[in-house]
């Protein structure tokens, strides 16, 4: 019974937004934070986000983070989305250990709405208690398939973005 | 030997032309926030202090409390709060010597508009039956000026010492309403190495035209120019600027206005916004 409730709902979702299904770029994200030979070592804090190519917060993919007083070392990620009223939960975890992680958005915003196709700026922001602080955003296009090098200096190692425009 | 000489010579001469033209150039007075943007839920504190310095941002002369002897001012600072109201709780500043420090405490989320309480200030200039040039904090009827003093000017100061912080969102600062000020479009919270930001100059709440304002980095005791930059408002007040290195920075001006009343020379306004530029 539940089911078949389920499905209507799946169903109708399907014909008012036929769209949202078909046409959503993709992102996956291969992200890699190094190995730092330094004692201690503090697990960083990540914000991977897209903005508009006029710099204007569009959706968070992804917050790694811990405590709240410290989300504004994340500076750009805090002035552009953090300090807003916007809702990270269904982006936010835990911070990491060193390793690669594959990171994927689905084409939608922290509503639930389709990002239009277009030109976006990714944003890369990793900050480390007492170790530095990288940034870094690369232009990649919804409308093309495509991969992306996301070159880090050193609180990220060089990671990739494939886009799937579909 | 020679050098030296030369050197005390060119000291006095600035020093003569400084009061010659009425009014010494004034030192710089700042406000440091021990941080200008702040997350989480919880109250937090930001630690303010206040100095007298011209190199930025080191202090030099604390501000003494007014009653002889007090080891701190309750009405030194004042915050307005992002509900445009000022915060109620005291804001002690300690009197350090060199530089007054106080932590006021952000409840609100929003931006903090800190400043120095205005009060306006009268000194009387005048030059002495030997030649030699004084001045007094006072009025021309209260100044107690030695015998004989001529070429007595009395200027009435209003300085406006001040900051922002913000504490989860930003908001548009309250505006102190009087003295000189900068307003937005930029947000005095969000400046960024590299990138332009534009304000508005107010003097008493109203655009300040062909004004112009001097830039100053802070770290002045790292390297050895002033490295100053000169920008003029528009004829809207509007003026903007592209800081080139992420640090703190001082925002001074100062214009002269023809004084409304009697047995005071000239009116003085200052400003001085200390403003924090993240690097990129």
């Amino acid at each position: 019974m539940k089911q078949a409730h389920l499905l209507v709902a799946l169903l109708i979702s399907c014909l008012f937004s036929p769209l949202s299904f078909a046409k959503d770029a993709n992102l996956t994200v291969e992200f890699t934070l190094p190995e730092l030979d330094v004692s201690p070592y503090h697990r960083p804090y990540v914000a991977l986000w897209l903005e508009t190519p006029e710099r204007k917060h569009v959706t968070t993919i992804a917050l790694w983070v811990e405590k709240a007083e410290w989300f504004k070392d994340l500076r750009q990620w805090w002035r552009k989305a953090g300090r807003s009223n916007d809702n990270f939960d269904g982006v936010t975890g835990a911070t990491k250990r060193p390793g690669t992680y594959t990171i994927e958005w689905q084409g939608k915003d922290l509503k639930g709405n389709p990002v239009k196709p277009g030109s976006y700026l990714l944003n890369v922001e990793v900050v480390r208690e007492e170790g530095g602080r990288d940034y870094t955003r690369v232009e990649i296009d919804l409308t093309k398939d495509g991969k992306v090098t996301i070159k880090g200096e050193k609180e990220f190692a060089t990671s990739f973005v494939t886009i799937t425009s579909h | 030997m020679k050098l030296k000489l030369l050197k005390t010579a060119l000291i006095g001469a600035v020093t003569f032309t400084a009061l010659a033209s009425g009014y010494a150039q004034a030192h710089a007075r700042w406000l440091m926030p021990s941080h200008t943007s702040l997350s989480g839920e919880k109250t937090h504190y930001v630690m303010i202090d206040a100095s007298i310095s011209n190199e930025l941002f080191s202090p030099d002369k604390a501000y003494r409390p007014k009653e002889k002897g007090a080891e701190y001012d309750d009405n030194l600072l004042i915050a307005l709060a992002p509900d445009g109201k000022p915060v109620e709780e005291t804001i002690r500043a300690y009197y350090l010597k060199r530089k007054n420090s106080a932590a006021v405490s952000l409840t609100q989320d929003g931006t903090y508009h800190i400043a120095m309480q205005q009060k306006p200030m009268l000194m009387t200039f005048y030059k002495d039956k030997d030649g030699n040039r004084g001045r007094v904090f006072a009025g021309k009827k209260e100044a107690d000026l030695p015998a004989g003093a001529t070429e007595v000017r009395t200027v009435k100061s209003i300085a406006t010492v001040d900051t922002f912080v913000s504490r989860n969102g930003t908001s548009k600062p309250t505006l102190l309403g009087q003295g000189l000020e900068i307003s937005g479009p930029t947000h005095p919270n969000d400046l960024f190495a590299g990138e332009e930001a534009k304000f508005q100059l107010l003097m008493d709440g109203k655009p300040a035209a062909d004004v112009e304002l001097a830039i100053v980095r802070g770290s002045a005791r790292y390297r050895n120019e002033r490295n100053e930059v000169k920008v003029t408002t528009d004829k809207k007040g509007f003026f903007t600027v592209t800081f080139a290195h992420a640090d703190m920075y001082l925002i001074e001006a100062s214009v002269d206005q023809k004084p409304t009343e009697a047995d005071i020379d000239n009116v003085r306004y200052s400003l001085f916004t200390t403003l924090e530029v993240a690097p990129e």
